[in-house]
């Protein structure tokens, strides 16, 4: 049976040492980087993107991976114990995790979101195992014009989901388009708006970008404020173990937030984020009591905590069969591929099946090391919670610019960062988000190319994304995103959004 | 806030603009098929196109009271970041004559500095110790390439 064998090559290539070692390191610094507030999954990828360098891919992704659900679990202990949110996606589980601390609950509440997220985390890779191959087989038969269309629904997804000015978002995913065009056309080999500068002849790389924008201009938007004192909830962490009882509430709320939280991740621009609020509005919704949200309901904290897990596993189908990255983390892993030879896409499965079931058999061992670290541990990260900031942030500093220096060997790369960082700190500024801009810079080429090599193959007429029926789909459904918007403030109402402004 | 979106949107017309004038002179299309400038034309004018909705709210909301929202929350934030701007830079420009190690003690000790400026004792330990325990880190142990100064080391 195809599964079994895949099984197995999944947990053997997990389970070679190196890569068992990479997968621990990766989820403790996950850890580490979502206890601590202010530094999220993206700028923590980046920073540790440039050690992977001298790895094997498979074993870059492995440790990439595990950070990016490293950070999911760590999230939930900062939101439950000091009411600040590790990374966006732990924001729901401030909610009634906090409440639940405060009433002397913060065991069992950091328990279940343990133990929700491993098994939500669990459930997300096994579906992954059912769903991708399948989904890859169909992108094999996309052509150029699909992958417009893809490309295109990816990113209105992402800008649609922004919160915030559409406009302000869908300009900011124009600019990521721009800032992607500068370098070497790929049809042509000629310069393009590089205005002479050697650095840029190839264009801009990744990560000086993703550590500027993400990394640098964080930290210059929290030195503005003086650090006042973080209250961390003194609660004797013994018994963590949740009761019989939180586990008979609890178990619905992770059951629907594995499910439907691993469907929401394979949306662009949903991941983790979206399937906790959603979880988090659908718990309270088909409670009993629904009052109790909100003061300590230990299924505010059971679903969303799950849901997001299930999420950031349902995030990773799109780019391991597709090569469309969801979100800004993964934006991020896709460009660790890119700069180890590896295009993802839907010939991945196909040509590199080492990478493909060896992030799927990280994703397994990976779950059980976060549980194992999390619980135990976490006396130690709430003493990590006391490290103040002015003692953090140069080393935050000193991680970054260490990593871009690395990328290529010079300074330049360096310079590059710290102006994303200044341009990042003036985005959130003016109010912009970051996140369209990163994935269409990543996504950018790929769109190019598909789109030029559509028109040739059409022989110059747009109609080939009309009378080609998937391609025509997608920017169909891209277009109502694009559009309502705009019709639903003229009808007067609000569009969905999430202030996702990371 | 409306006279930040006034600045922001007039920037990115300016941007905008310049990758549309710029396509132009790569060329929209060849033999028929889109060429180097095509999609940047086009996205430049959608740039363009999008900052008006940025920019017409924006002039209307203008003749209203403006709301004395700071740029920066506190006295001292501007010059806390310029300070740390200029560092971040300095790191560059010093890594290749200085070499990894002063470049990341005095940075270190810098940044530290500026934050907390009554404190520079034990920082000035704390960036001895991190240029230090780095240089092992990532130079000994995971042999990543950082630079050596003018003095060898």
């Amino acid at each position: 049976m195809d599964f079994v064998n895949n099984l197995y090559l999944a947990l053997q290539v997990a389970s070679e040492p190196m890569n068992l070692l990479l997968c621990f390191i990766g989820c403790v610094a996950g850890t580490f980087v979502g206890v601590l507030p202010g530094l999220g999954p993206a700028a923590a990828m980046s920073l540790l993107f440039p050690l992977t360098f001298k790895l094997p891919p498979e074993s870059a992704i492995i440790m990439l991976g595990g950070l990016y659900y490293g950070t999911m679990y760590g999230g939930s202990t900062t939101s439950i114990l000091i009411n600040v949110p590790g990374e966006a996606a732990s924001v729901v589980t401030c909610l009634d995790g906090y409440q639940m601390a405060l009433k002397g609950r913060a065991g069992p509440a950091l328990g279940i979101a343990a133990f929700g997220s491993f098994i939500a985390g669990t459930f997300g890779t096994v579906m992954i195992m059912v769903v991708g191959p399948p989904l890859a087989e169909i992108a094999l038969k996309f052509g150029p014009p699909e992958l417009v269309g893809l490309v295109f629904l990816g990113l209105t997804m992402v800008t649609y989901l922004s919160g915030g000015s559409m406009a302000k978002a869908l300009m900011m995913g124009i600019v990521g388009l721009l800032i992607s065009y500068v370098g070497t056309d790929i049809v042509t080999g000629r310069e393009r708006f590089t205005l002479g500068i050697s650095t840029i002849a190839g264009g801009f790389d990744i990560i000086p970008i993703a550590m500027g924008l993400f990394g640098i201009s964080e930290v210059l938007m929290n030195l503005e404020r003086s650090e006042t004192a973080r209250e961390v909830v003194q609660t004797k962490l013994y018994n963590l173990l949740p009761t019989k009882q939180d586990w008979k509430d609890s178990s619905g709320p992770i059951a629907r937030g594995s499910i439907f939280g691993f469907l929401l991740g394979l949306i662009p621009g949903g991941g983790g984020l979206l399937a906790s609020f959603i979880s988090y509005a659908m718990e309270k919704k088909i409670a009993k009591h629904p009052e109790t949200f909100g003061t300590g309901d230990i299924r505010g904290v059971a679903g969303p905590e799950s849901a997001n897990n299930a999420g950031v596993q349902g995030a990773f189908v799109p780019l391991l069969t597709m090569g469309i990255p969801c979100n800004v983390a993964l934006a991020i892993l896709m460009g660790a591929l890119m700069v180890h030879g590896v295009t993802p896409g839907p010939r991945l499965l196909v040509d590199y099946p080492r990478i493909f079931w060896g992030v799927v058999g990280s994703m397994y061992i990976g779950n059980v090391m976060l549980l194992v670290l999390n619980l135990p541990l976490i006396g130690m990260w709430v003493r990590l919670l006391k490290v103040p900031y002015s003692i953090l942030f140069p080393f935050i500093f000193l991680f970054c610019l260490i990593g871009a220096y690395t990328v290529g060997n010079n300074v330049q790369d360096i310079y590059i960062m710290i102006l994303f960082g200044l341009l990042g700190y003036l985005m959130k500024k003016y109010d912009y988000a970051p996140a369209p801009l990163i994935l269409a810079f990543i996504l950018g080429p790929m769109f190019e190319n598909a789109f030029r090599q559509s028109l040739i193959i059409s022989g110059g007429s747009p109609l080939i994304f009309l009378t080609r029926p998937i391609a025509a789909a997608f920017l169909l459904i891209s277009f109502v995103f694009l559009v309502s918007p705009l019709a639903l403030r003229i009808l007067g109402k609000q569009r969905l959004g999430f202030g996702l402004k990371e | 806030m409306k006279n930040r979106d006034l600045v922001s949107s007039v920037v990115l017309i300016v941007v905008g603009g310049l990758f549309v004038a710029g396509s132009l002179h790569y060329g929209l299309t060849r033999r028929g098929v889109p060429g180097p400038g095509f999609l940047p034309f086009f996205s430049g004018l959608a740039l363009v196109f999008l900052s008006l909705f940025v920019l017409i709210p924006a002039l209307a909301q203008r003749e209203k009271a403006e709301s004395t929202e700071d740029f920066f929350p506190e006295r001292d934030s501007f010059r806390k970041i310029l300070l740390v701007l200029v560092a971040l830079v300095a790191f560059g420009a010093a890594m290749e004559y200085a070499g990894y190690l002063l470049t990341t003690f005095f940075f270190m000790f810098f940044i530290t500095w500026i934050m907390e400026p009554r404190r520079w004792r034990a920082f000035g330990v704390l960036a001895l110790l991190t240029a230090v325990m780095s240089y092992l880190l990532f130079v000994v142990l995971l042999k990543v390439e950082l630079p050596k100064g003018l003095l060898g080391f």
